[in-house]
């Protein structure tokens, strides 16, 4: 449990019901498991937060921004996952349209959810940290 | 940044906002809503500092809404 899940749980409601809104963005049937995972990693990096549950030679890639060995799919979320933390109005139309394309409006809406609350994870969990809450 | 919607509305007829492009994924925005609900409306700290750290937010980000 991290210090942000932690914190989480003394409101249990607002607990569930995270928990509740997150399976729904993650369990999305147009966006596959692999690309959230991935984004989410990426994401989790940026921030400085090693990730878990990716081999290494994946988080190799993912630190170098080597897409290459993914698929199209994944290399066109990463491409947003790249910039939403930090460079949020570099996002392209181009860029969304590529995710668009690939897995369609509801795929689109569900992967840009899943980014944003990626990013907002790691800030909660960096700002726990940082507070040193229990 | 963009100034046209990326995503079309998912309710014909009806001009694209944040809830009609959610609504391609219906069941997100549901979650999402009473997520939203039980942050605004539970909790110690009152609903006019959670605004006003909203709209704090919104700048810094260049948010609109």
């Amino acid at each position: 449990m991290t210090e942000f899940t932690s914190l989480l749980a003394q409101r249990p409601a607002l607990a569930e019901r995270y928990a509740a809104f997150l399976s729904s963005v993650q369990g999305h049937a147009a966006v596959p498991a692999r690309l959230n995972e991935l984004c989410r990693a990426r994401i989790q990096q940026i921030h400085g937060i090693t990730p878990a549950g990716l081999d290494e030679a994946t988080l190799v890639q993912l630190a170098a921004t080597d897409y290459s060995s993914f698929t199209s799919a994944e290399a066109a979320g990463l491409a947003i996952a790249e910039k939403i933390s930090f460079q949020h109005h570099g996002i392209t139309d181009d860029d969304v349209e590529q995710v668009r394309q690939e897995v369609g409006n509801d795929g689109c809406v569900a992967l840009l959810t899943a980014l944003s609350f990626y990013d907002v994870e790691c800030r909660l969990q960096l700002t726990t940290e940082a507070l040193n809450v229990d | 940044m963009s100034t046209k919607p990326r995503v079309e509305s998912a309710l014909p007829g009806e001009p694209v906002s944040f809830a009609t492009a959610m609504m391609h994924a219906p069941d997100i925005l549901t979650r999402f809503g009473e997520l939203y609900a039980d942050f605004w409306q539970q909790g110690i700290i009152s609903q006019e500092i959670k605004e006003m750290t909203r709209i704090r937010n919104a700048r810094i980000t260049d948010c609109g809404y």
